[in-house]
């Protein structure tokens, strides 16, 4: 499984970075991972059937929407205002998933909720989940609130080339696709970020309806409530840490608590402080 | 029932076909399994409960979002430099998370756990010394604070009634003096005048018990002095601050030692009961130097705490 280095054509294990013999950089594993022929291969073949069903359906103009509004689209992570206070008080301000948490010495509860959730996150991603920070597509102005209250708008100039795509939540994937362990998941459900679109054709492509206005559209991109009948999303995966100076937006929906209402003022102090826009929703 | 829960996310979720999240004074809802990992992404205290009830689930996540935000408003507050009034905002909201969910204990706990930056000891003392309501929580962090509930001053009503066999009391009122900062002598009852108590004696123990016990008192008033430690500077010895728990301690061990010499003298008496006690402990009726507070001199043979 592993990639050939460009340089000298030995092997790059799927998880490795630089190529051990002669120190090329072969590329972030994550985004390797996606340009890989069988990835690419079988993405076109899901996009052919996508765009079969377009013509089929009439629905070529909001095709061309869609495309753009993908294109357009940022990447959000959702956090209630307690991790984006613990983000933001770090001295070295880097948004740090569980993993590097974990390896830091912070402490966790040994659960069997721990000790599994690698799993769903490996078949997705083999060898080289930990170091993602993992996100989601958006083409609105607010993300999925109801996984966290702050919706953290990155900019694209900090991920752009450090960023793919995938389907689905691994979870909900690996149930629809029978992904067991010890099993790869199915190639052809990830994209690079600069690819983002053909992904969003391939997974939405047959559901787009005729007459479908900006707002159908990004709800089919990202579902924005509770109540949806899919509440899906495709979510997006950075290799790497993030910087809070690459924050470009945050909006936030008033906390519930009062706890956290006052540790979301003091956060907007910090962000309004580091130049980074923010916005409340009632 | 299984679920999950965790206190920084603010969320618990009862496990099952239809996962359904229940969010600290929120509204629950039903979800998918997807969404079990991305509420809970990031969040290193997720643990796996079992449960009798969903009122108990409720209970034991409201004291996990208690303790891990009482703790983290603390931080705010040690870190931050907010206005006056968002300090005592978050001051008031600690008090009543800690209050309200019951768990001083474990908050406490977790805080002597925590290595602080010695930097933060001075900020610590001044936001003790603002807000009472959180006082023994920094002092938990910080041993150097006093913690401000703990403090023995003069607390007029803890003195002991008049029908005492041993000492009496009689009252004079006293303008409040400003030391260093402190209010001296601070009033008791809400809109009441200051007052300070004069200890007087009676004759119902005989002179030579009573220098018996005198002896008693002050050993006891020397070993708190000990433990202590230093004063802070600028005040008399007398008013410094010691730990309740110290003061109950050498009360007791007091209180033993003079009912052991009542016993030994054959004398048919009670020893004084534990708040008069405290009070003679507090209220020295040794301290007869002159001490100037404020420009003004103090040269009665009066007791002051």
């Amino acid at each position: 499984m592993s990639d050939a280095c460009p340089t000298c054509s030995r092997p790059v294990k799927t998880d490795r970075r630089f190529c051990k013999f002669c120190t090329t950089d072969a590329g972030l594993p994550n985004v390797r991972y996606a340009r890989r022929a069988d990835e690419r291969s079988a993405l076109k073949r899901r996009v052919s059937r996508a765009r079969l069903a377009i013509r089929r359906n009439g629905t070529i103009a909001e095709h061309a929407r869609l495309v753009a509004m993908m294109d357009a689209s940022k990447l959000v992570i959702n956090r209630n205002v307690r991790r984006l206070a613990s983000w933001l008080a770090r001295d070295n301000k880097l948004y740090l998933n569980f993993y590097k948490l974990k390896r830091l010495g912070e402490d966790y509860n040994e659960d069997q909720w721990n000790f599994q959730r690698s799993s769903a996150e490996n078949a997705v991603n083999p060898m080289f989940y930990e170091e993602l920070s993992i996100a989601a597509v958006t083409a609105d102005t607010v993300g999925m609130s109801y996984y966290g209250e702050c919706s953290i708008f990155i900019r694209e100039d900090a991920i752009a080339v450090r960023t793919t795509v995938f389907e689905e939540n691994p979870f909900t994937f690996n149930e629809k696709h029978s992904v067991i362990a010890g099993k790869m998941a199915p190639a052809g459900y990830r994209a690079t970020w600069a690819d983002r679109s053909v992904l969003a054709t391939a997974k939405l492509g047959a559901d787009l309806k005729p007459g479908a206005t900006t707002d159908d559209l990004a709800e089919l991109i990202m579902a924005r409530t509770r109540g949806a009948a899919d509440c899906d999303f495709i979510e997006a995966h950075v290799y790497g840490d993030i910087h809070a100076e690459c924050i470009e937006t945050v909006v936030c929906v008033k906390p519930k608590t009062k706890a956290d209402r006052l540790i979301w003022r003091e956060q907007k102090s910090r962000l309004v402080a580091m130049g980074i826009h923010v916005s409340e929703i009632p | 029932m299984k679920a999950l829960l965790s206190g920084q996310a603010g969320v618990a979720v009862i496990l099952g076909e239809q996962p359904q999240f229940r969010p600290v004074e929120g509204e629950a809802y039903v979800g998918t399994q997807g969404d079990i990992a991305m509420t809970f992404a990031g969040f290193p205290d997720v643990e796996t409960v079992e449960v009798d009830s969903v009122s108990l689930l409720d209970r034991q996540l409201g004291r996990s979002f208690a303790v891990d935000r009482a703790k983290f408003l603390l931080f705010m507050l040690l870190d931050g430099e907010q206005d006056e009034e968002t300090r005592r905002e978050i001051a008031e909201e600690i008090e009543r998370l800690v209050s309200r969910y019951r768990v001083k204990g474990e908050v406490t706990s977790q805080l002597s756990g925590v290595s602080p930056d010695e930097g933060g000891l001075e900020k610590a003392q001044v936001l003790a010394a603002e807000y009472d309501g959180i006082a023994s929580l920094l002092a938990a962090m910080y041993p150097g604070v006093e913690a401000a509930k703990d403090r023995v001053l003069v607390q007029f009503d803890s003195v002991a009634d008049r029908a005492s066999p041993f000492v009496g009391t009689r009252w004079e009122a006293v303008q409040p003096q400003r030391v260093t900062g402190l209010l001296l002598n601070r009033v008791s009852a809400k809109g009441a005048k200051s007052y300070r108590p004069v200890l007087t004696t009676t004759t119902t123990y005989p002179e030579k018990f009573r220098k018996v016990v005198d002896e008693i008192v002050l050993q006891a008033r020397a070993s708190l002095a000990s433990s202590h430690g230093k004063h802070r500077r600028g005040l008399p010895t007398r008013l410094g601050y010691v730990d309740s728990r110290e003061l109950e301690k050498a009360v007791d061990k007091a209180r033993r030692r003079i009912a052991a010499e009542l016993r030994g003298a054959g004398l048919d008496l009670a020893p004084p009961p534990r708040a008069e006690l405290t009070a003679m402990i507090r209220i020295s009726r040794h301290n007869t130097r002159e001490h100037k507070i404020g420009g003004r001199k103090h040269g009665r043979r009066v007791a002051h705490a």
